[in-house]
């Protein structure tokens, strides 16, 4: 029907079946990009609104928040489900439809398999904006914690001084910022009181840590950046090694081993300093966690080590 | 003649046959019979070897490839060791026991504790010498569950300990030293164990007056969840797809089946411990793709209640 | 036409989230307070050296259980 087993010498002909291959293309570049315009135009909506509703939101857990949060994304999965369902469907199975029939050694093969690794590096295309949208939504969760601590302190300052035994009437001082219900004895007739903290003051717990990593943040990007030189380094030296393949001047051969001896070098000291990096990282978290909640000093020291052997 | 049911061992034949002579039977055509293989209950082992002989296979064979690597230049670190080890450890149990990959799966589960160092939840290891499990206040983990059990069913905290005869400054201690525990512990007991008796629904004396309120309708919605594993699956497909669009799942299993998230993570517990004991995997399968394609149908429910997907008007 | 399919989208979305109860009912913000227990067999106070766990006039039983080293309560706390 499509001529495939056609022994004419009509070699330099497009066969007729291309015209499937083509219009199968096409119609998967314009498929995706309606996606891809969908998925901007409802992120571009959504974040500012997403913002908004973090703010306003007075529940503890912030749960408003986090339903829409889930809903926006669930609407970003279900069009990158879409575009991987249709590439099953129409993309694959097209593909391995001709794969199946027209041999390998055929002239006109290379025709299928370039249909299959366009359509697929434009499916990696739209996977990488879904991925960027993805990241631009994460970042509505973003709180400035500080704001959030000081809330705390300046509840504390007012308070620690305010309460009076309800047994003889005298003072006593909330000495620190206690986590949890406590019992606090009077200095003056000895009786022991129940103390339970303000919901505000139990909440320095759930935003500690995210406030240590916010302020060892610098650290961490630096480690980073240092991980990622790796994969720099080591795509340079390949650049350089895929150069010298048809190069026969021997003084540019040779120039070009020194740099890439050099790379190379380079990349193993990255891999060596990285992880130091981290570790001053971890260090330095946990140092300015064990500021904000002493309290869970001991607690938190038997995780650190916990997390350095892995 | 137990050489060709094993195939490749490479032990000291004498030793062998002191291991196997008991077994030997008057059969001389292994290689047409099937053997039926006896295991351990325990330690899920197969009865016609001992568990140090294994163990030394097992590391005779890493340590030989160990040592060529190392001789061919290859820097191996404690993860690549566990590692080869683990492989090894696959190799030899498949071999002496000639099963297929789903036993070999339930043996590691078995003794994920004593190979791993991680527990697996349905084969927890105990020791009464844990210091993880020393009771906090007086109360033990299993106290504490049971505590975590009725306040997850809707009941005030303040009627928990009541009933339990402490004060709320002791259960808010008990409520961070335990979760502390359960960070702190590498092995995972204090976590898989709770969570075994999370899905045991465990319930001490102190605390059987009380009872959450339950509806006819969730109750007899529970008891199908308990027993009915495709109704599970359904269930947790709903649930999954609700949260996909904005809305509190655990909420929504509630309002609309009358089982309350205690119950829920409960059985969703029993599930999972009795599938890691049994562990079959064509029937993992079956469930996994079962629950995807209930979420699926229930995904599309919510969404026709919002006007239907942003995308539904693009197509191929 | 497809910007109204967006925007309803997202305020239905953002309605039903605020209209629907959260499970375990909504969360209270309190202040922090100080609050004494006496004795409800006999009406005495509990004083620091008398322990947490028993009234030292009466005995009766504040918390029927052994404290440990906690977060802020020590085993110290025992009444004896």
């Amino acid at each position: 029907m499509f001529g495939l087993f056609n022994k004419q010498k009509n070699d330099e002909a497009i066969p007729e079946w291309y015209s499937e291959l083509q219009e199968s293309q096409e119609r998967w570049f314009s498929f995706l990009e309606k996606l891809e315009a969908k998925m901007e135009e409802f992120a571009t909506a959504a974040i500012p609104e997403l913002k908004e509703i973090l703010q306003t939101d007075d529940d503890l857990y912030k749960r408003t928040f986090h339903k829409v949060y889930s809903g926006v994304n669930g609407q970003l999965s279900n069009i990158r489900e879409k575009a991987r369902d249709t590439y099953e469907e129409k993309i694959l199975g097209v593909y391995y439809n001709y794969n199946s029939q027209i041999s390998v050694l055929s002239k006109h093969h290379n025709l299928v398999s370039d249909f299959r690794n366009t359509c697929s590096d434009r499916h990696n295309d739209f996977e990488n904006k879904y991925d960027y949208w993805r990241n631009q939504i994460e970042k509505t969760k973003e709180r400035d914690l500080e704001i959030e601590y000081q809330k705390i302190l300046d509840e504390y300052e007012t308070i620690k001084n305010k309460f009076s035994c309800k047994q003889c009437g005298g003072t006593i001082e909330i000495e620190k910022i206690f986590l949890i219900e406590t019992y606090i004895s009077c200095p003056y007739c000895q009786i022991q009181n129940t103390f339970a903290p303000s919901t505000q003051g139990r909440n320095l717990q759930n935003i500690a840590r995210g406030l240590a990593e916010q302020r060892t943040a610098h650290l961490y990007e630096a480690f980073e950046t240092e991980n990622n030189k790796e994969r720099e380094l080591y795509h340079q030296r390949h650049e350089l090694s895929l150069s010298t393949i048809h190069e026969s001047d021997k003084k540019v051969l040779s120039e070009t081993k020194a740099k890439m001896d050099e790379l190379e070098e380079q990349r193993q000291f990255v891999i060596q300093n990285a992880p130091k990096l981290y570790q001053v990282y971890l260090r330095a978290m946990y140092d300015e966690w064990n500021k904000i909640t002493p309290d869970l000093k001991e607690h938190n020291e038997k995780m650190y080590q916990n997390q350095l052997k892995y | 003649m137990f050489k060709k049911l094993f195939g490749s061992l490479t032990g000291d034949d004498k030793q062998e046959n002191q291991n196997y002579e008991a077994e030997q039977t008057s059969n001389d055509n292994y290689e047409d019979d099937y053997q039926e293989v006896e295991y351990d209950p325990e330690t899920l082992h197969g009865t016609h070897y001992d568990v140090e002989a294994f163990d030394e296979e097992v590391a005779n064979r890493a340590e030989a490839w160990i040592a060529d690597e190392r001789e061919s230049g290859e820097n191996l670190d404690e993860k690549d060791i566990q590692n080869i080890y683990f492989n090894y450890r696959r190799e030899v149990y498949t071999e002496w026991n000639n099963c297929d990959s789903d036993q070999m799966i339930r043996f590691e589960h078995a003794n994920s504790l004593k190979y791993t160092g991680v527990q697996t939840s349905g084969f927890v290891k105990v020791d009464d010498n844990n210091p993880f499990l020393e009771p906090v206040h007086g109360v033990t983990l299993r106290d504490y569950t049971a505590m975590c059990l009725k306040i997850s069913a809707g009941i005030d905290y303040q009627e928990v300990c009541k009933a339990m005869g402490i004060e709320s400054v002791i259960w808010e201690e008990l409520n961070t030293i335990w979760p502390q525990r359960m960070g702190e512990d590498t092995s995972f007991t204090v976590t898989t164990l709770f969570g075994q008796y999370y899905a045991e629904n465990v319930t001490i004396p102190q605390l059987e007056n009380l009872k959450a309120e339950i509806s006819a309708e969730g109750f007899a919605n529970l008891e199908k969840i308990k027993t009915d594993r495709y109704f599970y699956e359904e269930l947790a497909g709903a649930r999954q797809a609700a949260y996909e669009y904005g809305i509190d799942g655990a909420q929504w299993i509630l309002e609309n089946f009358g089982i309350n998230l205690a119950d829920f993570q409960s059985v969703a517990m029993q599930w999972m411990t009795e599938q890691n004991q049994n562990w079959n995997s064509s029937d993992i399968t079956e469930f996994h793709d079962y629950q995807q394609q209930k979420q699926k149908e229930y995904a599309a429910k919510f969404a026709a209640e919002q006007g239907g997907n942003i995308a539904d008007d693009v197509n191929f | 036409m497809e910007e109204k399919k967006v925007n309803s989208f997202l305020n239905k979305l953002k309605e039903n989230a605020q209209k629907q109860s959260n499970y375990g009912g909504e969360t209270e913000s309190n202040d922090a307070q100080m609050n004494v227990r006496d004795c409800p067999n006999c009406g005495a106070g509990r004083a620091k050296q008398d322990g947490l766990t028993h009234c030292a006039y009466c005995g009766f039983e504040f918390s029927n259980i052994k404290l440990t080293d906690g977060v802020y309560i020590k085993k110290e706390d025992n009444s004896i």
